[in-house]
């Protein structure tokens, strides 16, 4: 989520500053500066995207550059959901229908949809935000219990949308219209539609958009195909042994040569990743899950100076073990073409970037 | 140029045919064998010894006359010539005279025959459907030579009958499934009224509207109209038609038509229904609602609750939906109330120490288990916190947290020493222990924080029996070993202490079995243990507490092979963080 309008002038002139607060996790001097520029008459709606969601882009390309750590990202990323919190607070409950938002499981990216809730209860909705990784039975009770008009979900990664859609058909079930967001259901939320929700918003301004056009008519059936089912348990029951292998393959080195993994704290970790982002796409039978994902991985080793070799190693290692799943290989060629050209990422990339951003 | 020919051998307009002089009585005196007509291929040619004509009717006006359907022949001036009994009865028409208008528009409207196809092309149309003095009639035109045409008329009312019986089953059946299939599908009151109304309206009636029982004076109600818009509200008891108010109590509980002024003045009624029908919803001994069906037309066809059965057929569903929903939601009411005392409590913010938690139930669904954690504000700037197991799972469990949490709440006004806290604890415990019950015994890490001058922070740390806290140093992660024994498991139990000082960020990390012996990993059978658990921390001083304990959380769950574990709790304290001098610097481009 980022803003694709021309911010506010008041709001760029105080970014750099409210960036220094973040890098130094300055929670209070954040929060006072964000409601400052509230209280001098900013858009609220204006703060959130341009100034926190700005702000977290920056926090994640530092990251992704090396700038910073893992868990400064975390820092930052916490004072700006303290951030979104403070403006939020100003918000009155809003009086028209009531959306539940909530991120899905395994998903704990929760500021964009923080950010949402709140750009939402501007626009006089009622919104209850669940947090980040919320169990699909958690989320069931509550609709249950509370029958909100809809129920939005956020998706940062796509690596999440194996479980991301049985906890879509799980709230259909109960009868609420679901609303995707985020980059994890593609660019141009392809995965969204293939899996059947009831509509899809790219950002905050259009989920606000299609709420107003309530009720939406009766949503495609999902299309995530019986004849991925084989592979994809199969390749479910392959994670621990795919990840072995590899780790065998680079004697424990990490593609950067750390103990500390290129994504976050190991090797196993990165390796895990990968064949999660693997499995995702063979569930939605699209190469373009994986290969986005690589795309993304060969930024991030381009950009701390280290090679794909490692990587490539992996992709024919994974290759090598999996001769019976024709469609995983096939993502697993793509990807080791792309990486060996060096290609332009493909569809998907922008969305992994975002969302770790 | 000789006269053409029909298939039947007769000369159309030559004079071959002889009429009688009554066509009404439809005796055709052209006899088979009769008059001077040669019919070298009449298909009906009798052989040449055929015996003579009888007197009356011919053999062929017989046949015609017996059959089940009409077959009549017009000229091209659209004078009827010939038609049989079955056509003369059927369609009113009779010999020697134009065909009736009715009729005549009837078959002539059919688009096949706008134009004048002439007599020889396409020698046969596609049926004609009419409906004529109430009868559903099939018509099929045969072109005749010398343009006449003849028409063959077969009466499909009951035929027709049976098959809209059959499709409008169909219809009935097919709606009941969609709203079985919809009105099963939420456990929330509002959401299956909208659900019985969006339904009611697609089928039953141009706006349907639910009322919901009587609750202290008002009702909430929920209206759809056919274009799916959607309108809800309450309305007071007093300001109801009778008529409701009697539905809603059970009184009246057949449909029922409703009147304009029953209606005037009712907040879903929206312009002047032409009609409008009441019908209670049955629930458990009580009605679950009622359903009102309104439509604008004035078709009698189309009121309300015509369909008589299927409109009672829907009511019993949409009240057995209403009602489970209803059920539910008072259970829910009542748990959540119940829950919220045992739910894991806000954080509060004292100055000089952050506080961060997560807390993951092994039943997701419940939000509550055997893991729990608090913090309170002590005195002079100091607080209290607490992250404890009780043994068992679910709600059993989360009952006796909550009874643990409430016990230390109290006895902390009585004493501020971790360790005399513990023991005060353990014999509570005991002594309100059920002889009779299993043991019920907790884990427990109990701890008080005091802010130190230079930013850090002084912690008092008591085990009873718990898994040792790791503390996040700026150099790496240590375990702090404590020692103590099961709380409320003997008595005279022993407990221990230590303390430990944060230097600013640093941070002390309590956790619950749940997150160490996470099983999963890349073999599914690994627990994550202490040591991994370590590694994840290093470098954390970093992060603000709650992140901490996000990243503990975020770990362990995607540790787990299986979406199975146990309760997960982490709860935080840290020193705040150092604010450096705001020396970053500034990204070097401004992006927009």
């Amino acid at each position: 989520m980022s803003p694709r309008h021309a911010p506010d002038s008041r709001v760029v002139a105080r970014r750099a500053e409210f960036m220094a607060a973040l890098g130094r996790a300055d929670e209070d001097a954040a929060v006072a500066l964000a409601l400052g520029l509230v209280d001098a008459g900013v858009p609220a709606g204006e703060v959130l995207l341009g100034l926190v969601a700005g702000t977290q882009e920056e926090v994640g390309l530092r990251w992704q550059r090396g700038e910073w750590s893992v868990a400064q990202e975390h820092a930052a990323t916490a004072v700006n959901e303290r951030v979104v919190a403070a403006v939020g607070r100003r918000t009155p409950p809003g009086t028209r229908g009531h959306v539940v938002l909530a991120c899905l499981d395994g998903e704990w990216h929760a500021l964009p949809g923080r950010i949402v809730a709140e750009v939402l209860r501007l626009a006089g909705w009622y919104v209850t935000f669940l947090g980040a990784s919320v169990p699909a039975g958690e989320l069931v009770s509550y609709l249950h219990q509370e029958g909100p008009d809809v129920v939005a979900v956020s998706c940062a990664l796509p690596v999440h949308l194996p479980a991301a859609h049985r906890t879509i058909v799980a709230a259909q079930r109960t009868g609420t219209p679901v609303l995707a967001g985020g980059p994890g259901f593609g660019t141009d939320g392809r995965w969204a539609r293939r899996l059947g929700v009831d509509a899809w918003a790219p950002d905050a301004v259009e989920a606000v958009r299609l709420l107003d056009e309530l009720p939406w008519p009766e949503p495609e059936p999902d299309q995530v195909g019986d004849e991925a089912g084989p592979e994809y348990a199969g390749l479910r029951e392959r994670r621990g042994d795919l990840v072995a292998a590899a780790t065998r393959v680079l004697h424990g080195r990490t593609a950067l040569g750390t103990p500390t993994g290129v994504v976050d704290a190991g090797l196993e970790d990165d390796l895990t990743h990968a064949v999660d982002f693997l499995t995702a796409a063979v569930y939605l039978s699209d190469p373009d899950v994986f290969t986005g994902y690589l795309g993304w991985l060969a930024d991030l080793l381009g950009a701390r100076g280290a090679g794909t070799d490692a990587a490539r190693a992996v992709l024919a290692e994974f290759h090598a073990g999996l001769h019976d799943f024709p469609f995983a290989q096939q993502c697993l060629r793509r990807g080791a073409t792309q990486l060996e050209e060096g290609a332009a990422p493909g569809h998907g990339a922008a969305a992994v970037r975002e969302a770790t951003a | 140029m000789p006269a053409r020919r029909d298939r039947h051998g007769r000369d159309p307009g030559g004079k071959g045919i002889i009429r009688s002089k009554d066509p009404d009585a439809g005796r055709m005196t052209t006899g088979i064998g009769g008059g001077s007509v040669d019919r070298p291929s009449a298909p009906v040619a009798p052989a040449p010894a055929a015996p003579a004509p009888p007197a009356g009717p011919s053999l062929a006006d017989r046949l015609l006359d017996g059959a089940d359907f009409g077959v009549l022949a017009i000229d091209e001036r659209g004078l009827v010539r010939r038609a049989n009994a079955a056509a003369r009865r059927l369609l009113g028409v009779r010999e020697a005279e134009l065909l009736p208008a009715p009729v005549a528009a009837a078959l002539v409207a059919g688009p096949e025959h706008g134009s004048d196809t002439g007599p020889d092309t396409g020698p046969d149309d596609g049926p004609v459907e009419l409906d004529l003095g109430g009868r559903a009639l099939r018509a099929r035109r045969q072109p005749l030579p010398g343009r006449w045409v003849a028409w063959h008329v077969e009466d499909v009312t009951e035929h027709r009958r049976r098959l809209d019986n059959l499709l409008a089953e169909r219809a009935r059946s097919r709606f009941l499934a969609a709203a079985s299939r919809r009105l099963g599908l939420s456990l929330h009151p509002g959401r299956t009224a909208r659900a019985v109304v969006e339904l009611a309206s697609s089928e039953l009636a141009d706006l349907a509207v639910v009322v919901l029982p009587v609750r202290g004076g008002v009702s909430e109600w929920y209206a759809c109209d056919a274009d799916r818009v959607a309108h809800s509200g309450r309305t007071d008891v007093a300001d109801m038609p009778a008529e409701l108010r009697d539905a809603l109590a059970g009184i009246a509980t057949g449909p029922r038509p409703l009147l304009a002024d029953d209606l005037a003045g009712q907040p879903w009624v929206a312009g002047a229904p032409a009609a409008a029908a009441l019908i209670s919803l049955p629930g458990n001994g009580v009605p679950a609602g009622a359903l009102v069906l309104l439509r604008h037309e004035t078709d009698s066809a189309a009121a309300p609750g015509v369909d008589k059965a299927l409109t009672e057929e829907f009511a019993q569903r949409s009240g057995l939906a209403l009602a489970a929903a209803s059920l539910y939601a008072g259970q829910a009411g009542t748990a959540a109330v119940l829950k919220r005392s045992l739910q894991q409590p806000e954080l509060p913010r004292v100055p000089g120490m952050a506080f961060g938690a997560a807390y993951r139930p092994a039943e997701e669904g419940l939000l509550i288990g055997g893991d729990f954690y608090d913090v309170h504000v002590g005195p002079e700037g100091s607080a209290m916190f607490v992250l404890g197991d009780v043994c068992g799972k679910g709600v059993h469990a989360a009952v006796s947290t909550g009874q643990l949490r409430q016990t230390v709440q109290a006895l902390r006004r009585l004493d501020q020493d971790p360790v005399s806290l513990l023991r005060l604890l353990n014999e509570t415990m005991l002594e309100a222990a059920d002889p009779e019950a299993d043991p019920g015994f907790a884990t427990v890490v109990l701890g008080t924080a005091t802010p130190l001058p230079d930013g850090g922070l002084e912690l008092e740390l008591a085990g009873g029996g718990h898994l040792p806290p790791l503390v996040v140093r700026r150099d790496g992660v240590e375990e702090v070993e404590i020692g103590g024994m099961l709380v409320g498991a003997v008595p005279s139990a022993r407990f221990a202490a230590r303390t430990v000082r944060l230097a600013p960020g640093e941070a002390c990390v309590l956790y619950t079995d749940g997150v160490s012996e996470a099983r999963g990993g890349v073999d599914g059978r690994e627990t994550l243990g202490e040591t991994r658990l370590a590694g994840l921390l290093a470098g954390a001083h970093v992060m603000p507490a709650p992140a901490i304990a996000e990243r503990v959380e975020q770990h362990t769950t995607r540790w787990l092979a299986s979406g199975a574990h146990d309760d997960i709790a982490v709860l935080v304290v840290q020193a705040p963080l150092p604010l450096p001098a705001p020396s970053d610097p500034a990204p070097a481009e401004e992006r927009p």
